[in-house]
C-alpha cells in the first residue's frame, strides 16, 4: 500500500508542479477563432435582427391587408332606386329617365361591400346620380358608366371577368378625351372580345370608380364618388385612392381636348397597378440601419516601431439613420437626403506583462494619428497641441470613432411584382466627417483622449444598394434596405495612417408617397 | 501585475486584451495539463487550443476562488470528451512493461518533472486517464468509472496496471 501511495504522490506532485511552455503560435490560432466567433456572432445579431424586421414588415402587411377593404368606401344609398339604369348589352343611356330592369337581383351589403350573384342581371345606381351598372349573363361582363358634366374628361376603364378569379381577369383601359357636352351613351362589354365599355355623362359634378371583384360565384361591386373640385386639384392622387389593390377599374376625367377619341387597350393588371402607384410624384423616406464596417489599420507604426506591433482590431461596428427625399419619373427613382452615421472601430492591445511597450504619445500623436489634443486623466486637464511627451505605457484599449454627414444622390429603378417593390440603386455621397475620435485607455483609465488632425473634412464616396419593399395602401412603402458605402480615399492625409471606411448598412426602411 | 479578478471580469466582457493576459498567465500550466491528458503532443497543442475557446466561451458561469482549478477542470473535461469520442484503444501491453511492486521508488522522488511526466505519457490512454484521474486529480473508482463509461472493477485494474507500468519504468531509469 505504501508503494502504491509513494508512487500515486511522485506523481501528484510533479503534475501539480508541472508546466510546459505553450508552443508559439498557440494564442494567435486562439485569437483567430474568437474572432471568427465573434463575426458569426455578430452576423447572428444581425440575421437575427433582420428576420425580426421581416417578420415586423409581414405582420404590418398583414394588418394593412385586413383594412383594404375597406379601401372603398361605399355611400349608404347605393341601393336606393337608380336614376339611370341600363338592362342590356346594347341599350343607350340617353338621359336621366331611362327605365330601369324590374330583374334587378336583390343586393346584399357586407361591411360596406355590394354583393350581386353572378351571372344575373345586375344594376348598381350611385345616390350622387352616377350610375354604375354591372351586368353579367354567361361569363360576358357590362360595365356602363354615366360620367359628369363639368368634369375633367380623361376616363380610363378596365373590366373584369367576374365568373373567375382576379388571375383570370381581363382589364380595358380606355381614354376618352373630352367627353363632348352631349350624352355619349352606354356600350356592353364584351370581356370574350375586349370590347370597351359605355361612358356617358350626366350633368352631375362627381366622378366615379368601379371596383370588381369575384369571389367564387359572387360579383362584388365597390364604388366610390368623388367630388369634381378634389379631381380638378389632384386627380392622379384621388385616383390612386380608388385602385383596390385585386381589380382596378378606374375613371380619370379630363376635358383637355375637344374631340372624343377612344383608345381600346387591353393592358396588363400588374401594369394598371404599377401606373397607379408609380402615379405619385414624391416620396420622403427615412431609414435606421445597423452596419458592419471594416478595420482601421490599427495603429501606424512609429520611427522604433513602438506600435507596430499594437494588437489588434476586433470590433468594427456602424449605425445610423437617414432621411431622404425623392422624385419619380415613371419607375424611375432620384433620391437625395441626408444620414448621419457612426462608425466604431476599437482594437484592444495585448500588451505582454514582460514587454510593455513605452510610447510618446506626443510624438506618435504628431507624427503618426496627429492628435491634435489630448486628454490626461492623471492631470484632468486636455492639453490643446501638446508639445511635451506624453508617455503611454502599456495600454489595452484602443479605438476610432468616425461620425459624419453624409449627402447622397442616387438614381434606382423600381420594379414592381404584385404588392412588392424591388429598388436597387446606385450614386454618389457627399461626407462631412464631424468628428474623428481616438482613445487609448488601460482598464478604465483613458490615457489619449483626443481628436485626430490631419483628416480630409470632406470625402466623395460611392453607394450602392437597394430594397425590398411593400406597398401598403397607396401611399406607403415597408421595408428592409441595404447600403454599401465606400470611401475610395482615405479619411487620413497621414501616410502612417490609412482608413478607406466602408459600410455595409441594413435596417428597415419607411417610405411615404405623395 | 493586473489582479486575476479584473482579467476575469474583462474576460466575461470578451474584451481581448483580458484574454490575452489570461492565456497569457496559464497557458504553460495548462499547457502541462494537456500534456499529461494527452496522447501526443499535438494532441496537446489540439486540446490547449479547444480548451481556452471553450474557458472564454464559458468564462461567464464562472463564480468559483480559484481560476486555475477550473480552468483545469475544463481541460480534463475535454479530454475526457476526446477519449469517450476515440474510447477504442487497444491496451496493449508489453510484458515487460509490467513489473513486480517491490521496485524501490524512493530514489525516483528526484526525477525530473518532465521525464515522470513523459513516463505518463507513454501510458496507454485509459490508463493514463485513470491513474491521473485517481493519482493526480484525487477522483473515486466510482466517479472514475462514470467518467469514463466503465466499471468500477476495471478501474482498479486499469490503475494497478499503470502503477505497475509506471513502477517499471521508474526502475529502469533508476537502473541506468
Amino acid at each position: 500500500m505504501n508503494e502504491k501511495n509513494n508512487i500515486d504522490e511522485i506523481f501528484k506532485n510533479a503534475a501539480q508542479q508541472y508546466s510546459a511552455t505553450a508552443p508559439k503560435g498557440a494564442w494567435g490560432s486562439i485569437d483567430a477563432s474568437l474572432k471568427a466567433q465573434s463575426r458569426m456572432l455578430f452576423i447572428k445579431k444581425l440575421s437575427v435582427a433582420a428576420v425580426i424586421s421581416v417578420v415586423s414588415i409581414v405582420a404590418a402587411v398583414v394588418v394593412f391587408n385586413s383594412s383594404d377593404i375597406d379601401v372603398a368606401q361605399l355611400d349608404d344609398n347605393t341601393n336606393t332606386t337608380p336614376k339611370n339604369t341600363l338592362n342590356t348589352k346594347s341599350e343607350q343611356v340617353t338621359d336621366n329617365t331611362i327605365s330601369y330592369n324590374d330583374d334587378v337581383p336583390k343586393l346584399e351589403t357586407k361591411n360596406k361591400e355590394i354583393i350581386v350573384e353572378a351571372n344575373t342581371e345586375a344594376i348598381v345606381n350611385n345616390a350622387n346620380s352616377v350610375v354604375v351598372e354591372n351586368i353579367a349573363i354567361d361569363n360576358k361582363s357590362e360595365v356602363s358608366i354615366v360620367a359628369v358634366e363639368k368634369t375633367p374628361n380623361k376616363i380610363s376603364v378596365a373590366a373584369v371577368d367576374k365568373e373567375n378569379n382576379v388571375d383570370k381577369s381581363i382589364h380595358l383601359n380606355k381614354l376618352i378625351e373630352n367627353i363632348d357636352e352631349d350624352i355619349v351613351g352606354s356600350e356592353s362589354i364584351d370581356i370574350d372580345s375586349k370590347v370597351a365599355p359605355t361612358i356617358s355623362k350626366e350633368p352631375q359634378e362627381s366622378i366615379i370608380s368601379i371596383n370588381e371583384k369575384s369571389t367564387n360565384d359572387k360579383l362584388v361591386i365597390e364604388t366610390k364618388v368623388i367630388e369634381n373640385s378634389s379631381i380638378e386639384e389632384t386627380p392622379i392622387q384621388e385616383q390612386e385612392k380608388l385602385i383596390n389593390k385585386s381589380i382596378l377599374e378606374e375613371i380619370a376625367i379630363n376635358e383637355d381636348k375637344p374631340e372624343v377619341t377612344i383608345e381600346n387597350e387591353v393592358i396588363n393588371p400588374e401594369e394598371l397597378k404599377n401606373n397607379n402607384t408609380s402615379s405619385f410624384k414624391y416620396f420622403i423616406g427615412s431609414t435606421i440601419s445597423a452596419a458592419i464596417t471594416n478595420a482601421v489599420s490599427v495603429a501606424p507604426a512609429t520611427p522604433n516601431k513602438d506600435m507596430a506591433v499594437a494588437g489588434s482590431v476586433n470590433t468594427e461596428i456602424g449605425y445610423g439613420a437617414s432621411v431622404d427625399i425623392g422624385i419619380r419619373k415613371d419607375n424611375w427613382i432620384f433620391t437625395t437626403g441626408i444620414r448621419r452615421y457612426d462608425h466604431k472601430v476599437s482594437g484592444d492591445f495585448t500588451v505582454n506583462e514582460h514587454n510593455p511597450y513605452n510610447v510618446d504619445a506626443d510624438n506618435y500623436g504628431y507624427s503618426a494619428l496627429g492628435v491634435i489634443s489630448l486628454f490626461n486623466v492623471n492631470t484632468n486637464a486636455r492639453l490643446a497641441n501638446p508639445s511635451s511627451a506624453i508617455y503611454v505605457q502599456d495600454f489595452d484599449e484602443y479605438s476610432i470613432r468616425l461620425r459624419y454627414v453624409d449627402i447622397p444622390i442616387t438614381i434606382g429603378y423600381e420594379l414592381k411584382i404584385n404588392n412588392w417593390s424591388v429598388i436597387p440603386y446606385v450614386g454618389i455621397n457627399s461626407t462631412i466627417i464631424l468628428s474623428n475620435e481616438v482613445k487609448m485607455s488601460k482598464d478604465d483609465k483613458i490615457f489619449m483622449y483626443g481628436e485626430v488632425k490631419d483628416v480630409n473634412s470632406i470625402m466623395l464616396g460611392i453607394t450602392t444598394g437597394g430594397g425590398l419593399y411593400y406597398n401598403i395602401g397607396k401611399r406607403w412603402l415597408l421595408g428592409l434596405n441595404t447600403d454599401f458605402i465606400y470611401y475610395p480615399s482615405s479619411v487620413s492625409y497621414s501616410k502612417d495612417y490609412t482608413y478607406k471606411p466602408y459600410s455595409l448598412l441594413v435596417g428597415p426602411r419607411v417610405e411615404f408617397r405623395f | 501585475m493586473k489582479p486575476i479578478d479584473k482579467i476575469i471580469k474583462a474576460c466575461k466582457k470578451n474584451k481581448a486584451w483580458a484574454q490575452a493576459e489570461l492565456f497569457e498567465r496559464y497557458s504553460d500550466k495548462m499547457f502541462g495539463t494537456c500534456l499529461y491528458y494527452s496522447d501526443s503532443k499535438a494532441d496537446a497543442e489540439d486540446l490547449l487550443h479547444d480548451g481556452f475557446l471553450q474557458i472564454f466561451k464559458n468564462i461567464g458561469k464562472y463564480k468559483q476562488d480559484n481560476i486555475e482549478a477550473w480552468m483545469r477542470r475544463v481541460f480534463i473535461n475535454l479530454a475526457l470528451m476526446q477519449f469517450r469520442k476515440t474510447k477504442l484503444d487497444t491496451l496493449s501491453i508489453e510484458e515487460d512493461e509490467v513489473s513486480d511492486l517491490n521496485a524501490n521508488t524512493e530514489d525516483n522522488v528526484n526525477m525530473n518533472a518532465d521525464e515522470l511526466q513523459a513516463l505518463i505519457n507513454k501510458l496507454p490512454s485509459q490508463y493514463r486517464l485513470v491513474f491521473n484521474l485517481y493519482a493526480i486529480e484525487g477522483y473515486k473508482h466510482r466517479e472514475i468509472a462514470e467518467m469514463l463509461d466503465i466499471t468500477e472493477g476495471t478501474s482498479k485494474s486499469n490503475l494497478s496496471r499503470a502503477r505497475n507500468i509506471l513502477q517499471n519504468k521508474l526502475q529502469k531509469l533508476n537502473d541506468i
